[in-house]
């Protein structure tokens, strides 16, 4: 308990190993109990790549204290870094989330979905889906009766 | 190991049933989609939508349809936006007409966003104006000046509801009023009534949702003249705030505020600021930030706003004093506080046509003062976008 340093071990779904600061892992709820009950075995997360476990880490290790942060410099600075790090191709978005909601990092889970709730606005339902990948599947009829009658779902 | 190059997960995916003849969604390259990622973040990501992304948003497929359009889910929606809607009776062919209205370089611009064919012949106009419900807007059908129907309708959803007369009075339309009790979550027409046959008792009639039926509610004996209220024309429709429908009453030399409690329908008699001008001509109820406030028009030149806080603990307090130069003095009645409760919207007429204007609490300026692009007839009303449906008890 008094070593500052201790260091988590972790295994992604793809064998890769990971090691993580004793306070890095603590923030991740699914195995804090682990972690708490002094865990020294390496910790298998069976729903995470390594790639991203390995994005999951670096975000967690730049959060850490930081958010806590007044200093508006280092609030700014970890802003544009968080732009930055959102930068990835789609998969990879919703892996990040999915792998925040395993976890239960909820910092993470807020700032990806968010992001995702951000790329949606001002698109249009073609976009939308494109972006998605849904397909419309309403039948004509169906979708007459989505719009309404009259013209005014059309304007918003 | 299995490498995945776009930084992917390999799992086996679990086939998605094919619909409407289209490939199965594992049909991208990267095998995924929206569909991958359980229902309950897809949830998280679509409540953080604003209203008018939402009602859009039902169009993208089935399964985004069914969770938008899921009670558990419009519960637990976060819609702090609120908005400015107008409402027009419109014509034989239209029916009612809602507007969204926003304030667009310094003057308010609206947009039709629903009618109401169905409901031609219904009207919003009542000589308190009309009022509103959690986005909920009250319509009446009138035949010689008794309210035969009401309907309410959602803008945001189209959802109508119709509601028969009530049964105990043939009351003026000043008296109903939609209200909602935010501990069981349901909604109640409320009709204030006064029944001289049970010594002058003050009562409600309260229409239930669930049940579709009238029902009376007694309240105290001796509270008000029945030549208060109802006899005489006055200024006020229910308002809606927080929890409990509030009435002018407008008896000769004893004005107070009838407030009723929707949720255990008692009734409460509040007084009015005690050094308000007593001529009392003008006056009209809001909600200013979730309190009752009260908002005294008596002075040609000055608008100011009483607050009740704290449920009337803390008695009245006089909130602002607006100064209104110009048009703004013919400025006749206030429509309610808009946008983070720091606008109050007023109403007036000038020679035939109507004028608004955007009073900003915070910086104490007018923000505007038009009519462009609004039909003279329309009236407003602030109110939060509500995708709930009134006859959906989960809601």
């Amino acid at each position: 308990m008094s070593s500052k340093k201790k260091v988590i071990t972790l295994r992604s779904s793809d064998g890769e190993i990971f090691e993580v600061e004793e306070a890095v892992a603590l923030e991740w709820l699914t195995i804090k109990p682990l972690v708490e009950s002094g865990c020294t075995d390496a910790i298998p997360l069976p729903q995470v790549t390594g790639n991203i476990l390995a994005k999951v880490i670096e975000y967690c290790k730049k959060h850490i204290g930081a958010s806590e942060s007044e200093d508006r410099k280092i609030l700014y600075e970890l802003e544009s870094w968080d732009a930055d790090f959102i930068k990835v191709d789609q998969g990879t978005l919703f892996d990040l989330i999915r792998a925040a909601d395993y976890l239960t990092i909820k910092t993470l889970f807020e700032f990806t979905c968010q992001t995702v709730a951000d790329t949606i606005k001002h698109k249009t339902i073609e976009e939308v889906r494109h972006i998605f990948r849904e397909s419309n599947d309403f039948t004509p009829e169906e979708e007459k009766e989505i719009r309404g009658k009259s013209w005014w779902l059309q304007g918003l | 190991m299995p490498v995945d190059g776009g930084g992917g997960n390999q799992r086996q995916r679990i086939p998605i049933e094919n619909v409407n003849g289209l490939p199965c969604k594992s049909r991208n390259p990267f095998g995924r989609s929206m569909d991958d990622l359980p229902t309950i973040i897809l949830h998280d990501i679509l409540s953080r939508l604003s209203v008018r992304m939402l009602v859009r948003s039902r169009r993208v497929c089935k399964s985004w349809l069914s969770i938008i359009d899921d009670p558990y889910f419009r519960k637990n929606l976060r819609l702090e936006e609120s908005t400015i809607l107008g409402c027009s009776d419109g014509d034989k062919e239209t029916g009612p007409i809602m507007y969204m209205i926003r304030i667009e370089g310094g003057e308010l611009k609206a947009r039709p966003i629903a009618n109401f064919p169905e409901l031609v012949g219904f009207r919003h106009k009542c000589s308190g104006g009309m009022r509103s419900c959690n986005g909920f807007v009250l319509l009446g059908r009138r035949v010689r000046s008794r309210i035969i129907e009401s309907a309410i309708v959602n803008p945001s959803t189209k959802e109508v509801v119709r509601v028969p007369g009530s049964p105990y009075q043939p009351g003026l339309f000043d008296n109903l009023a939609l209200g909602f009790d935010p501990m069981t979550k349901t909604y109640k027409l409320v009709q204030l009534l006064v029944r001289d046959t049970l010594r002058n008792e003050l009562g409600a009639a309260i229409f239930d949702f669930k049940n579709k039926c009238w029902r009376y509610s007694h309240g105290p004996r001796q509270f008000v003249s029945s030549n208060g209220i109802f006899k005489q024309r006055t200024k006020t429709a229910g308002a809606y705030v927080c929890g409990t429908l509030n009435w002018i009453s407008s008896e000769p030399n004893r004005r107070s505020i009838i407030s009723f409690d929707v949720g255990n329908e008692s009734f409460r008699k509040l007084s009015t600021p005690g050094d308000m001008d007593k001529r009392y001509r003008r006056v009209d109820l809001i909600d200013v930030a979730g309190s009752l406030a009260l908002c005294d028009l008596s002075l040609s030149f000055w608008l100011v706003i009483w607050v009740l806080r704290d449920g009337g603990s803390q008695g009245w307090s006089r909130q602002f004093s607006i100064r209104l130069d110009g048009p703004l003095c013919l400025t006749n009645r206030i429509l309610g506080t808009y946008s983070c409760h720091d606008k109050v919207i007023l109403a007036g007429s000038f020679w035939t046509d109507r004028c608004f204007v955007v009073h900003d609490l915070n910086n104490q300026s007018f923000k505007c003062c038009i009519q462009n692009g609004l039909p003279c007839a329309v009236d407003l009303y602030c109110a939060p976008w509500n995708l709930a449906r009134l006859c959906d008890p989960a809601a």
